[in-house]
C-alpha cells in the first residue's frame, strides 16, 4: 500500500476512534460521585439523593423583599402556573400549592393504606372506636374537644376526623417534615412551584435544553417589580454543572494552549511548527478524551479538568523534541532515540504520579488521574510518531540559528542576580510559613459545591425559607436487602431513637414506621376492617345524633370505601395518585433496588456527632453534609500522606539506581523539602486553604515538578558537576515545561468546581516554586556538597 | 367542589404541620401602608403592659350542625405571658409564659392534666393556639395579614385582614377584627378559614393596664382546682 493511502487511512482510522469515544462519553455532575463510596456518610447522602431529591423536579422559587409585596409572589406564581400548564408539550406537572388540595380523595386512599398497613392493635383500637358500644362515645367526646380545645388546627381537624382514625394511626401528631409539603414562607414572600418535564429527560443536553425553555416561558410572565425568579433542584444542577464543566475544559484547554503558543513564539519565533504543535495538542486531547470514552462513560467535574494538564504536559515533550531538533546533526532515527531516552524517563515518572492517584479512594482523584495519565502517554507517542519527523524537515528548511540567543540567556552575571533573587523569594516564604504557619484546612462541605452556583444559592434560600433553620437535621436512610429486613431495621432504629432521646442526644426525631409495608398486618387488618363496613350508616347518624353534621362523614366514608374496594388476597399497593404519591416518595421506596426508607433526627446541641455514632448500624445511614465533611476529613489527609510517602519512595528508589550517590539523594530530598515548605509559606501567603482535592497536588508535585530536579542532577553527574554547562542545556526546557505546565494547572484556577479550581492552584504554584528552586538552588547546593567540578565538558 | 374544601382542610393542617419551623418568620423590614384607625389602635396597643377581659366565644365549624358557644376568661402580660380558660369554670386552660405553653384540662371525673404543648409562647407562635390569632403583636399582626379594608360606623372600626402566606396561617382565610375608633379597646374578633369555619370571639369586661398576680401564668395556680377570680 502506498503512504499517502495508509495516511488517509490512519486518519480515518483516528478520526472514527476519536468520534465512537466521545459519543460514549457525559457528564457526571453528582459531586457525591468524587468522592470514596465506601464511607457511610458517602454510601448514606448517595442513597438519599438518588433516591429521594427527585431527579426530573424543576424547583421554581419567587421571593419578594419584603412583606407588603407578598401579594405579588401569589399573583406571581398564579401566572407561573397558567402560563406553563399552557405548554403540555414541554410541562408534565406544575404545582404550586400541596396536592391533597386538589385531590382530595389521594388522602383517603393514604388513610386507608396507612390503617390497613398498622399493627393489628392500632386496628383495633379504631374498630373499637366505631363499634355499636363505643361510637356514639366517641363522637360525644370529640365534640367536647372541639369546643374546648385551645388549638384552631386540632379543632379543625376533630371535625373532619370525629372518630379519631388519624390521631390513632400518628399517636404524637402528623410529623410530615419529610413530605416535602412546603410551598410558601408563613409570610407569603417566599413561593415554591415544582415542575416535572412532560417526557422523561435522557442526558444533560436535554436537560439543559428543557430548562432554557422554562427559563423563556417564566421571562415571559409579568412577575411584579422586585420579585426575584430562581431555579433549582437536580434538572437545574444538571444543566447547570455540566455546562461548566464544559466550559471549564474548553475554556481552560484553549487558554492553556494560547499560552503554549505565546510561549513558542517567543523562544522560536516560528509560525509552521507552532501551528502543527497546537494542532497535534487538539488531536492529543480529542483521542485521550475518546480513549477515555471506551472505559469510563461519564466525565466527573475533576475528570473534565483534565483536558489542560494533559495539554500543558504533553506539550513538554514536543518543547523537548523542537528544542533537541534544533541542535541535532544527524537523522529521525537517532533524533528519536534520543528524545525517546530523555522522554520515558520524565514522562514515565509523571504518568506514574497520576496514574498513583488510583490508588486514592477518591474516584473523582483516580479518574483525574486516569485522564491526564492516558493523555501524557498519547502525548508522547504523537510528538514522537509525527511531531518528531516534521520538527525536523522545518529545522532543514530554516536557515536561522537558535541557539546563538542563548549566549545571552546563559549570562553568569544574570545567573548570579536570579539566583539571588530566588534565595530571597524562598528566606520570604520561609518566613511567613514560621510566622503564619501552615496552610488552614477547609474541610468544610461548601469547598466540594460552587460558590456561584445559582441552583445552590435558590437551594440555601429555599432551605433557609422553608426548612425553619433546621440545616443541622440528621437524614436517617434505612436499607435492606428486601422490605422485611428494612422493617426490622426501622422497629430497631425506633427503639434506639427513644434511648437517644432519654440520652438527650435528640431533640426530635420521624421515621416512617407507619407507611413501611407491612405485609403480616394486611389480611388481618383488612378482614377486621371491612366488617366496619356494612356498619356505616349507623356510623353516620350517631354522628349526627351528636351535634355533626354529614360534612364531618365524609374522610370516615372515603377511607372505608376505598378499604371495601381492596379484595382479600390482593397485595396492598401504596397510594397512586398525587397526593398519595408525593407525601409516601419522599418517605419510602419499597420497590426500588435496594428498597429504602427516609427519617430524619434533629439532634441536641452540640451531640451530632456522638448521635451519628449511636445511630450508625448495618443497612442505617445517620447523615448530613457536615457529618460527611468530618468523616472526609478523619481520611483523607492519613491516605494523602501513606500515598505521597508511598512515591516518595518510589522516586529516592529510582533515583538511587540513576544516581548512584547518596550525597546526590539528599540534595534531591533537601531541594524537594525546600520547595514544599515554600509552596506551604505561599499558600499562607495567599490565604489558599488545604482542602479535599487539592492536598493530591502533593502528589502530582512529586510526580511532575521533582522531574526538574531530578534532569538537573542528572545533567550536573553527566557533565562533571559543571552547573553552567547543566543550567545551557537544561534551561530552556525547563523553563518551557514548568512554564507550560503551570499553565495547564493555572487554567483551572477558574474552574466552576471549587476542588478542582484550588488543585489546578496549588499545583501552578509549586511548578514555579519547583522550577525556581531546582533551577537556581539546587546548582549552589551541588556545589555545597560535591565541591568544583572535576572537569567540564561542553555540551 | 364540596369535597374539595371539606377534604382541604386536612391539607392545610398537614401542611401546618410541616412548615411549623417557619411560622411567623420576619422576612424584611418595610411593612405596608397602614391605615389611620387601625395605626392608632397599634399605636394604643404599644401602651398596653397588661389586658384583662372576658370572652364569649362562638365556634361555628362546617362539619358540625350548631354553633357552639362558650364563655371563658383572658390575661395577658407583655411581652409574652398569657392566660386563656374556656368554659364556665375553666375546664380547659392554656398557659404560655417564660418560653413554654402548658395545656390545663380539668375534667369533671379526674384530677385533670397538664401538659407542655409548645416552647415558645412569643407572639408570633401563638397561632398553634387560638390566643395567638388575637392580635397582641400588632408588629407581628401586620407581617402576617394583608389589610383589606378598614371601615367605622358608630364608632366601631372593623378591619378585615387577610393572611399573607403559609405556615400556622394558611387555614385562615380571613381576620375581622372590630375595636373601639376611640381607644382601641377590641369589641369582637371573627377569624374564617379556608374550608368555611368560623370562630368568633366577642370581648367585654375589657380592663386595660390592670394589675395581673404573677402566679397567674404559673401551672401551680391550677393545682388549687379553681378558677381566677
Amino acid at each position: 500500500m502506498k503512504r499517502p493511502i495508509l495516511r488517509i487511512l490512519l486518519l480515518l482510522l483516528a478520526a472514527g476512534y476519536v468520534f465512537l469515544g466521545l459519543s460514549r462519553i457525559g457528564f457526571n455532575v453528582d459531586i457525591l460521585d468524587l468522592l470514596p463510596r465506601d464511607l457511610p456518610q458517602v454510601k448514606g447522602l448517595s442513597l438519599y439523593l438518588r433516591n429521594f431529591a427527585r431527579p426530573d423536579e424543576l424547583i421554581v422559587t419567587l421571593s419578594a423583599p419584603g412583606p407588603a409585596d407578598a401579594a405579588k409572589t401569589g399573583e406571581a406564581a398564579e401566572l407561573l402556573v397558567r402560563t406553563l400548564s399552557a405548554h403540555p408539550e414541554t410541562i408534565g406537572t406544575v404545582m404550586a400549592e400541596p396536592p391533597w388540595e386538589k385531590d382530595p380523595r389521594g388522602l383517603s386512599e393514604l388513610a386507608a393504606y396507612l390503617l390497613v398497613n398498622s399493627p393489628p392493635a392500632t386496628v383495633r383500637r379504631v374498630t373499637e372506636q366505631l363499634s355499636t358500644r363505643q361510637a356514639s362515645q366517641t363522637a360525644r367526646t370529640t365534640f367536647a374537644e372541639i369546643a374546648s380545645t385551645p388549638s384552631l388546627r386540632e379543632m379543625l381537624l376533630l371535625g373532619e376526623d370525629p372518630y379519631r382514625i388519624i390521631p390513632e394511626l400518628f399517636p404524637r401528631g402528623l410529623p410530615l417534615e419529610n413530605a416535602g409539603g412546603g410551598f410558601s414562607s408563613a409570610d407569603g414572600t417566599f413561593r415554591v412551584l415544582y415542575v416535572t418535564p412532560a417526557t422523561p429527560l435522557r442526558n444533560y443536553r436535554e436537560t439543559a435544553d428543557w430548562l432554557e425553555t422554562i427559563r423563556s416561558l417564566c421571562c415571559s410572565v409579568p412577575l411584579g417589580n422586585g420579585v426575584r425568579i430562581a431555579f433549582t433542584g437536580e434538572p437545574a444542577f444538571v444543566a447547570e454543572i455540566s455546562t461548566s464543566m464544559q466550559s471549564d475544559m474548553v475554556l481552560s484547554g484553549i487558554g492553556t494552549l494560547m499560552f503554549i503558543g505565546l510561549l513558542f513564539w517567543w523562544r522560536y519565533r516560528r509560525v509552521a511548527p507552532l501551528v502543527l504543535l497546537l494542532l497535534l495538542l487538539l488531536a492529543v486531547f480529542l483521542l485521550s478524551l475518546a480513549t477515555a470514552g471506551f472505559f469510563l462513560h461519564h466525565l466527573t467535574a475533576v475528570g473534565a479538568g483534565f483536558a489542560s494538564v494533559m495539554i500543558g504536559l504533553s506539550v513538554d515533550y514536543g518543547f523537548f523534541i523542537h528544542e533537541r531538533s534544533l541542535r541535532h546533526s544527524g537523522g529521525l532515527p537517532e533524533l528519536r532515540r534520543n528524545c525517546f531516552r530523555n522522554i520515558f524517563w520524565t514522562s514515565g515518572t509523571t504518568a506514574a504520579a497520576f496514574f498513583a492517584l488510583n490508588l486514592s479512594s477518591f474516584p473523582g482523584l483516580a479518574q483525574f488521574g486516569n485522564m491526564v495519565g492516558i493523555g501524557v502517554c498519547i502525548g508522547v507517542a504523537v510528538m514522537l510518531a509525527i511531531f518528531a519527523p516534521l520538527a525536523l524537515r522545518f529545522r532543514e528548511k530554516d536557515s536561522r540559528d537558535i541557539t546563538a540567543q542563548d549566549d545571552v540567556r546563559t549570562d553568569p552575571a544574570r545567573f548570579r542576580i536570579a539566583e539571588a533573587a530566588v534565595l530571597a523569594m524562598v528566606l520570604l516564604l520561609l518566613s511567613v510559613l514560621a510566622l503564619k504557619g501552615f496552610p488552614r484546612a477547609d474541610f468544610s462541605p461548601s469547598s466540594l459545591r460552587s460558590d456561584n452556583s445559582p441552583a445552590q444559592r435558590a437551594l440555601d434560600e429555599l432551605s433557609r425559607r422553608l426548612g425553619g433553620g433546621h440545616g443541622d437535621s440528621l437524614h436517617l436512610v434505612v436499607t435492606g436487602a428486601d422490605t422485611r429486613e428494612v422493617l426490622d431495621r426501622l422497629v430497631k432504629l425506633q427503639e434506639r431513637l427513644k434511648d437517644a432521646e432519654a440520652r438527650g442526644d435528640l431533640t426530635g426525631s420521624f421515621l416512617p414506621l407507619p407507611f413501611w409495608p407491612d405485609e403480616r398486618n394486611h389480611a388481618g387488618n383488612l378482614a377486621e376492617l371491612k366488617r366496619v363496613v356494612p356498619n356505616l350508616p349507623r356510623l353516620r347518624e350517631t354522628l349526627l345524633a351528636n351535634g355533626f353534621n354529614d360534612g364531618s362523614f365524609t374522610l370516615t366514608q372515603a377511607i372505608f370505601d376505598r378499604i371495601n374496594a381492596w379484595k382479600s388476597g390482593e397485595p396492598l399497593l401504596l397510594p397512586d395518585n398525587p397526593a398519595g404519591r408525593w407525601i409516601t416518595e419522599r418517605m419510602i421506596r419499597p420497590d426500588a433496588n435496594p428498597p429504602l426508607a427516609l427519617g430524619f433526627a434533629q439532634p441536641a446541641p452540640g451531640r451530632e456527632r456522638e448521635l451519628v455514632r449511636f445511630l450508625q448500624a448495618p443497612g442505617v445511614y445517620a447523615v448530613n453534609w457536615e457529618s460527611l465533611g468530618r468523616e472526609l476529613k478523619e481520611t483523607l489527609p492519613r491516605e494523602m500522606i501513606l500515598l505521597s510517602l508511598g512515591l516518595a519512595a518510589g522516586i529516592l528508589s529510582i533515583l538511587a539506581f540513576g544516581l548512584r550517590s547518596l550525597r546526590a539523594i539528599l540534595l534531591f530530598m533537601l531541594t524537594t523539602a525546600v520547595f514544599l515548605a515554600c509552596l506551604a509559606g505561599a499558600m499562607s501567603l495567599f490565604g489558599m486553604t488545604w482542602g479535599f482535592f487539592n492536598l493530591a497536588a502533593i502528589i502530582l508535585l512529586l510526580g511532575t515538578g521533582t522531574d526538574y530536579g531530578i534532569l538537573l542532577l542528572l545533567s550536573l553527574r553527566r557533565n562533571g558537576g559543571d552547573v553552567p554547562a547543566a543550567r545551557a542545556e537544561l534551561g530552556t526546557v525547563i523553563f518551557l515545561c514548568a512554564a507550560a505546565a503551570a499553565a495547564g494547572f493555572g487554567s483551572l484556577a477558574w474552574a466552576a468546581n471549587p476542588g478542582l479550581a484550588s488543585l489546578g492552584k496549588t499545583c501552578a504554584l509549586g511548578l514555579v516554586i519547583d522550577a525556581l528552586v531546582s533551577f537556581f538552588l539546587l546548582p549552589i547546593g551541588w556545589r555545597l556538597f560535591f565541591g568544583t567540578p572535576r572537569k567540564t565538558v561542553s555540551v | 367542589m364540596k369535597t374539595k374544601h371539606r377534604f382541604s382542610l386536612l391539607g392545610l393542617l398537614l401542611l401546618s404541620i410541616t412548615l411549623h419551623g417557619a411560622a411567623g418568620s420576619p422576612a424584611g423590614d418595610d411593612p405596608a401602608p397602614v391605615p389611620a384607625p387601625l395605626k392608632r389602635m397599634i399605636e394604643q396597643g404599644k401602651k398596653i403592659h397588661s389586658l384583662s377581659a372576658d370572652i364569649t366565644e362562638t365556634r361555628q365549624l362546617r362539619t358540625l350542625s350548631r354553633p357552639l358557644v362558650s364563655k371563658g376568661r383572658l390575661w395577658f402580660a407583655a411581652p409574652s405571658s398569657f392566660r386563656w380558660e374556656n368554659g364556665p369554670s375553666g375546664e380547659t386552660v392554656l398557659i404560655g409564659n417564660a418560653g413554654e405553653m402548658f395545656l390545663i384540662r380539668r375534667g369533671k371525673e379526674e384530677a385533670g392534666s397538664c401538659t407542655r404543648v409548645g416552647g415558645d409562647t412569643t407572639p408570633t407562635q401563638w397561632p398553634l393556639g387560638i390566643p395567638g390569632l388575637f392580635p397582641w403583636d400588632h408588629d407581628a399582626l401586620l407581617r402576617s395579614f394583608r389589610v383589606e379594608s378598614v371601615t367605622i360606623r358608630s364608632g366601631v372600626c372593623h378591619a378585615e385582614m387577610t393572611p399573607l402566606g403559609g405556615g400556622p396561617l394558611r387555614g385562615v382565610s380571613s381576620l375581622h377584627l372590630d375595636f373601639n375608633a376611640e381607644d382601641g379597646r377590641w369589641i369582637r374578633l371573627r377569624i374564617i378559614t379556608r374550608e368555611g369555619s368560623s370562630l368568633l370571639e366577642e370581648f367585654s369586661n375589657v380592663r386595660i393596664n390592670p394589675v395581673i398576680p404573677g402566679h397567674l401564668f404559673r401551672t401551680d395556680s391550677i393545682a388549687a382546682g379553681k378558677s381566677m377570680p
